[in-house]
């Protein structure tokens, strides 16, 4: 078994990323587009815990206690912003939400 | 023995990523980015010794998001996808698209000269919410502070957008 070097884990941080980005392209509804966008979060979030291990500097862990902060007021607001969307809309497909005015 | 839980952890993580993007079903969409996300604070705690963040990690994306997430997915009532409405031309691109840049990644990677872990430079940090705690109340309290301010408007907000306006005219 090799020796995990930071590479590794800045690949795994990619492949969570690119899925996350294949997921906001490929999926049309906005809440799966949400969830992927969550993932792509992760991705970032774990690259820089890599860096803070191997650089052995706190301070990143820092920054993403900050983006999990800010993730989760997101979402919350996110989430109310799509209910709102679909009590006027009625739906939640990206296809159907093709108007910035409501 | 670190190598062996990276395999494990990595190969859950992007397998339940996976998922995430095919499954046609939201609530199993759902499940799998909480069964991503446990698997990404396992790989915090046990891989990078950051335990804070893997109990943070937990706590706030497996636990408060992901109800919240499940909650709005029950409340509309969102139904299966039921075919395919995108074309086969553009999910083939997309697609595409998403494994090109894996692949730029992967070389930019391989390219380069692996970092090794920084083995002596003050030793492996056992107790990391201790450290979190002193920076997060000395160098970096004013972030902070406005991370309160931050999450009060982020309430505020949601309880505006989701009041019903009576009568609106």
């Amino acid at each position: 078994m090799m020796e995990i070097t930071l590479n590794h884990y800045l690949g795994v941080s990619g492949a969570l990323f690119m899925i996350g980005l294949a997921g906001v392209i490929l999926r049309r509804d906005i809440l799966i587009i949400y969830m992927s966008l969550e993932m792509m979060l992760n991705a970032a979030n774990l690259s820089l815990v890599a860096f803070s291990k191997y650089q052995n500097f706190m301070d990143a862990q820092i920054m993403v206690f900050f983006v999990i902060t800010v993730a989760a007021a997101e979402v919350a607001v996110g989430l109310a912003l799509i209910v709102a969307l679909y009590r006027v809309k009625g739906t939640t497909r990206v296809q159907d939400l093709t108007t910035l005015k409501l | 023995m670190e190598a062996i839980l990276f395999w494990i952890f990595s190969l859950g993580m992007i397998v339940a990523g996976i998922g995430v993007v095919l499954s046609r079903n939201p609530v199993a969409s759902a499940l799998s980015l909480a069964v991503s996300i446990v698997f990404l604070a396992l790989m915090y705690g046990f891989c990078l010794n950051a335990w804070f963040l893997m109990v943070i990690q937990v706590a706030v994306y497996a636990g408060a998001v992901m109800v919240l997430f499940l909650f709005i997915i029950m409340l509309l009532d969102i139904k299966e996808e039921e075919k395919r409405t995108r074309g086969r031309f553009y999910s083939l691109m997309g697609s595409a698209l998403a494994l090109f840049l894996m692949a730029q990644f992967i070389a930019v990677l391989l390219s380069t000269e692996p970092v090794k872990a920084a083995v002596t430079a003050g030793g492996p940090v056992n107790d990391d919410a201790h450290v979190i705690g002193t920076l997060l109340f000395t160098k970096y309290l004013l972030p902070f502070e406005i991370t309160s301010i931050l999450l009060l408007v982020a309430a505020v907000g949601v309880v505006l957008l989701s009041l019903k306006r009576e009568s609106s005219s």
